[in-house]
């Protein structure tokens, strides 16, 4: 089982720098690994764990590490017109979910359209969009679109089992689409 | 003075805020359910419905929308605790979430795993993220977890 080091804020996933891979027979700490990127989410498969979690420090970068290779692997990046309007929070990149396989990653992507207006550090209007990622030829597609800030904004994401489809929530609402057009 | 200035102020916001900025493009795919909460969404291993808490006028509950038509079903009867994840076993057998009253249950069964006191949910709290490997022999029958602020190994029947 791969587990978090207990160092990071338990409500905050993503200042975990470091994991332990433990023997569940023996109760033994296997293996000792450090974290590259900020931590959305693991996959642990028959090609070791991965993370996936922004790389840099502005968060325009979204990255695969490979844990026990110690590298990481850029597999989105922000366009630069996505930080026209900087505002607290924006631009963002949140939720990256692995699907079953590993094979596809799914995130949603942010920028801020407009500032709000009496507390400009904050954003009013943003852009949502879903992003899933092919991470075997690199290739992406937004899923869907939306207001991101309003009536709760975007929210959590589920590939099928498959792989196929993608449920996420928009505003409190649940909607699905296939991952391939 | 003070009136006007007042009313000055408020055409200019409103005035602004139809001047200059971008609206978000809107293409959100099929609606399926409404009033979803939760911290994260689960699909049945068939992939027939999506399974969350719901969270409308009444108390969080397990909730599961067929994807095929949108028909509504509750998967159990006890409250949901809407901040804590849902995490549901490889095979699809399980389907574990902790109530309003701190218990770890499983809903496809409706029962109780562990009653869990004050000192477990110190331990439950104390790491970030857990996930099987892969070679773990048992992962078909145990829960796969990938659980973001909580680490436990109570998933195995």
């Amino acid at each position: 089982m791969l587990c978090a080091d207990v160092g990071a804020p338990s409500n905050q996933p993503e200042m975990v720098r470091d994991f332990v891979v433990v023997d569940l027979t023996t109760g033994d700490a296997r293996e000792r690994l450090a974290a590259l990127v900020g931590p959305q989410d693991a996959w642990f498969g028959a090609t070791g764990p991965k993370l996936a979690g922004l790389l840099d420090a502005d968060g325009t970068a979204m990255a695969v590490n490979d844990l026990r290779a110690g590298t990481a692997r850029v597999v989105y990046r922000l366009l630069p017109s996505s930080s026209d309007v900087k505002t607290r929070g924006f631009p963002a990149m949140s939720g990256a979910s692995f699907s079953a396989d590993g094979a596809q990653l799914a995130f949603w992507a942010a920028e801020c359209l407009g500032a709000n207006f009496a507390e400009p550090e904050y954003c009013d209007t943003a852009q949502g969009s879903l992003v899933v990622v092919d991470l075997e030829t690199g290739s992406h597609r937004v899923v869907a679109s939306g207001e991101a800030t309003g009536g709760g904004g975007i929210g959590p994401m589920a590939f099928s089992d498959d792989g196929a489809r993608i449920a996420y929530r928009f505003a409190r609402e649940l909607h699905v689409r296939p991952t391939h057009p | 003075m003070q009136r006007f200035m007042v009313v000055v102020r408020m055409l200019t916001i409103v005035a602004l805020s139809g001047l200059g900025c971008r609206r978000a493009t809107e293409d959100r795919g099929p609606l399926l359910a409404k009033g979803v909460g939760g911290t994260n969404i689960v699909w049945t291993a068939d992939g027939a419905e999506v399974v969350y808490v719901a969270s409308t006028s009444g108390a969080p509950a397990l909730q599961a929308v067929r994807v095929a038509d949108g028909a509504l079903r509750q998967l159990d009867v006890a409250v949901a605790r809407p901040d804590l994840p849902l995490a549901r076993s490889a095979n699809g057998s399980a389907l574990y979430y902790f109530t309003d009253a701190g218990v770890l249950r499983e809903a496809l069964s409706g029962k109780d795993e562990r009653a869990t006191s004050p000192a477990s949910w110190s331990v439950l709290a104390t790491s970030a993220m857990a996930i099987w490997s892969p070679t773990w022999p048992s992962l078909a029958s145990t829960v796969r977890l990938r659980l973001p602020r909580w680490s436990t190994s109570t998933g195995q029947p």
